[in-house]
């Protein structure tokens, strides 16, 4: 699937680097780009195209916050969470979220239309607080203005088909590590 | 209101054109230096100029460029330079603003510091969350190469330089400079103990600069305007133009570009028009999330990395968040330990349990669920998830350094190191033999962690629980805060 939709591309990327395996990270983000999610077939394939094992490929993708291993929405909202953010009110705005969808953080509306995550620090605490939806940040956000996102991002995507796959509660996000009480 | 270098073009979109970029100057040092300069006298200009790392550490980027092996030494392996744009420090969004509105800027410090070092090939690391500043960089790049800034023969001098650039996909580890480069080589973006320091083995093995946006940034400003220029802007120890990134509850938040060493009173009530709605002054973390907390009676205080040293915090990357007096301490602490938990990058036991264990006693104790005695326990985690002192901060420059003091060098290292390798480790003039002695007693300096995350955790929770005690006593006993209203948690 990755080979034959980014034929021409991929092996411009890996050109790109002195030493082949550097194109993990541009291979999963197109990869991603493709059908939401990391699959398993599409981390095998990177493996073959990068020669590394779909499990170091899966570890790599499983490092980072921004790749997906399971189905998510048509839409992903982050909203960031941490202190210039959450001295700005984005806890509210997590709720407000979570009332409109009727999704809690780490869900995906029935309709596959949208996940809401909370998401660390995006680095834009001067115009906090911050969505990130999808690829694009939305700073200086209030009630006004995510009720006009939502509604914009929804036509944008009420046409495409969804896919019947599904769609999981929660991303890969689960490994909590060793956590007793202390 | 003082004159602009690194945001000149702040909130016009203009210089992201070449030719406008050209106009105004863009490139010039590169040709200067290029024409003009052997790469030995580029590393001696910064040097001299006294450029330290925007990016936390505050390091003297020239001397970390000379910490590059010179060819001879080198046996024929590349030099790489790695632009940090993976700004993720809390409180901290300066680079993403050099990058939107003076692409060309950062791109010709990349290109004249390449030359210093003799890398041929350099990348731009920038967080994966920042889209479409990587898409305003990739544009700019292509534009550079068009116009013969970067690629083969650049301006006909014979110095070849590519430029990459290439996305990180969400972590906070990132920007600490080997998790950056395992990151850019394709793997997990996990910390290695250092040395050796990426100037001698850094990606793909081979010598590698890392620099900041902000530092690289400077570059050109230092070589058109000379070393005098740089240092009449604030103290001789650190001197530059200076981003500060204000955020929290200031009337208006944003960027300052400001001379080096302007003072915090001065940066809040004046530039960023004082606290909102009027209320007063709580709290101050100065430098990031990972600097110590300051109180409103320690905002007399100059903004330069020695000063901020002496009163026991730092300059870090000058993210300066503002907490006025409707912030419960306790959340707000709560709202970063769950922070530094979430980016454990897992290696090292006690920091992956310890950031975890850290969370909940302090979660526990903003929710109004705290037992006695838990505050006693979370200095005693803090202590035992640090461990000893980070080897890699010895070359470092005392006092700017996260939360070690040469004293403290002293005491640890004293016994096993011989007395003059210690003083030349610590006037950073180290040499190869120095730094192999530092590895031999690696092994004795057990219980200490690979990264400084375990440090960035330790300085709110400590510097909150001792300056905000009060706050957290009466947390623990009465459940419920001191202070009404304030925000909610985000994560319970």
């Amino acid at each position: 699937m990755l080979r034959e939709k980014l034929a021409g591309e991929i092996q411009g990327i890996i050109e790109r680097y002195p030493e082949k395996r550097s194109a993990v990270l541009p291979l999963l983000e197109k990869a991603q780009e493709l059908q939401g999610h990391l699959t398993k077939e599409l981390l095998e394939e990177i493996g073959e195209v990068l020669d590394m094992s779909a499990p170091e490929v899966y570890s790599v993708a499983s490092f980072y916050s921004m790749f997906h291993l399971e189905p998510v929405g048509k839409n992903r909202l982050y909203v960031c969470r941490t202190l210039s953010c959450a001295l700005a009110g984005s806890g509210d705005l997590l709720s407000a979220c979570e009332k409109k969808l009727g999704i809690g953080e780490g869900e995906t509306t029935e309709d596959g239309q949208f996940s809401l995550f909370s998401f660390e620090c995006l680095g834009s605490c001067g115009t906090a607080p911050v969505i990130m939806a999808n690829r694009e940040y939305h700073e200086e956000m209030d009630l006004a203005k995510l009720d006009a996102l939502l509604e914009r991002l929804s036509k944008e995507t009420a046409n495409d088909v969804v896919e019947q796959s599904a769609v999981n509660e929660r991303s890969g996000e689960g490994d909590s590590p060793d956590s007793r009480e202390p | 209101m003082s004159e602009k270098y690194l945001l000149r073009y702040m909130g016009q979109t203009d210089a992201q054109n070449l030719d406008y970029a050209l106009e105004h100057g863009a490139y010039s040092a590169l040709k200067k230096v290029l024409s003009e300069m052997p790469p030995g006298e580029v590393t001696g200009l910064v040097k001299a100029a006294g450029l330290r790392g925007r990016g936390g550490a505050g390091f003297p980027a020239g001397v970390k460029w000379g910490f590059i092996p010179s060819a001879e030494k080198r046996g024929g392996k590349p030099v790489y330079l790695v632009a940090n744009a993976d700004e993720s420090e809390p409180g901290t969004f300066k680079d993403r603003a050099i990058m939107t509105y003076d692409p060309h800027l950062f791109i010709e410090g990349i290109a004249i510091s390449s030359y210093a070092v003799d890398a041929h090939q350099a990348f731009i690391y920038i967080r994966g969350e920042f889209h479409q500043e990587s898409l305003i960089l990739e544009r700019a790049v292509a534009q550079a190469y068009q116009a013969g800034f970067l690629g083969k023969d650049i301006q006909g001098s014979g110095f070849d330089l590519d430029l990459v650039v290439h996305r990180g996909a969400g972590a906070y580890i990132c920007g600490e400079e080997t998790g950056l480069l395992s990151s850019l080589q394709g793997g997990r973006g996990e910390p290695r103990l250092k040395p050796p320091f990426p100037a001698v083995v850094g990606l793909y093995s081979c010598p590698t600069v890392v620099n900041n946006v902000e530092t690289l940034a400077c570059v050109p400003w230092i070589v058109n305007r000379g070393v005098d220029w740089f240092r009449s802007m604030g103290p001789a120890s650190g001197p530059g133009p200076k981003i500060y990134c204000v955020s929290g509850h200031v009337k208006r938040p944003g960027l300052y570009e400001l001379p080096m060493g302007v003072s915090l009173r001065e940066l809040i009530y004046e530039h960023a028009g004082g606290i909102r709605m009027d209320r007063k002054l709580k709290a101050v973390i100065p430098g990031g999330s990972s600097t110590p907390v300051l109180t409103a009676d320690e905002i007399d205080v100059n903004m330069d990395f020695d000063s901020l040293g002496k009163i026991g915090t730092m300059l870090g990357s000058a993210g300066v968040i503002v907490m006025d007096e409707t912030t419960c301490m306790a959340k707000a602490l709560a709202n970063l330990t769950y922070f530094y938990a979430h980016e454990s990058c897992g290696q090292c036991s006690q920091c992956r349990q310890g950031t975890h264990w850290i969370d909940q006693i302090a979660s526990r104790i903003a929710q109004g669920r705290g037992n006695p005695g838990d505050i006693e326990k979370l200095y005693d985690v803090v202590r035992r998830t640090r461990g000893g002192p980070t080897i890699e901060m010895i070359p470092a420059e005392p006092g700017a350094t996260i939360g070690c003091s040469p004293e403290l060098f002293r005491e640890e290292f004293g016994t096993v190191l011989k007395p003059e390798t210690l003083l030349r480790i610590l006037d950073s003039e180290a040499t190869e033999e120095d730094l192999g002695a530092v590895t031999g007693i690696m092994p004795r300096m057990a219980g200490q962690t690979i990264c400084v995350l375990p440090m960035a955790v330790a300085a709110p929770v400590e510097s909150f629980l001792t300056k905000f005690r009060q706050e957290f006593d009466y947390l623990i006993e009465n459940r419920k805060s001191m202070v009404e209203g304030g925000f909610e948690l985000a994560s319970a």
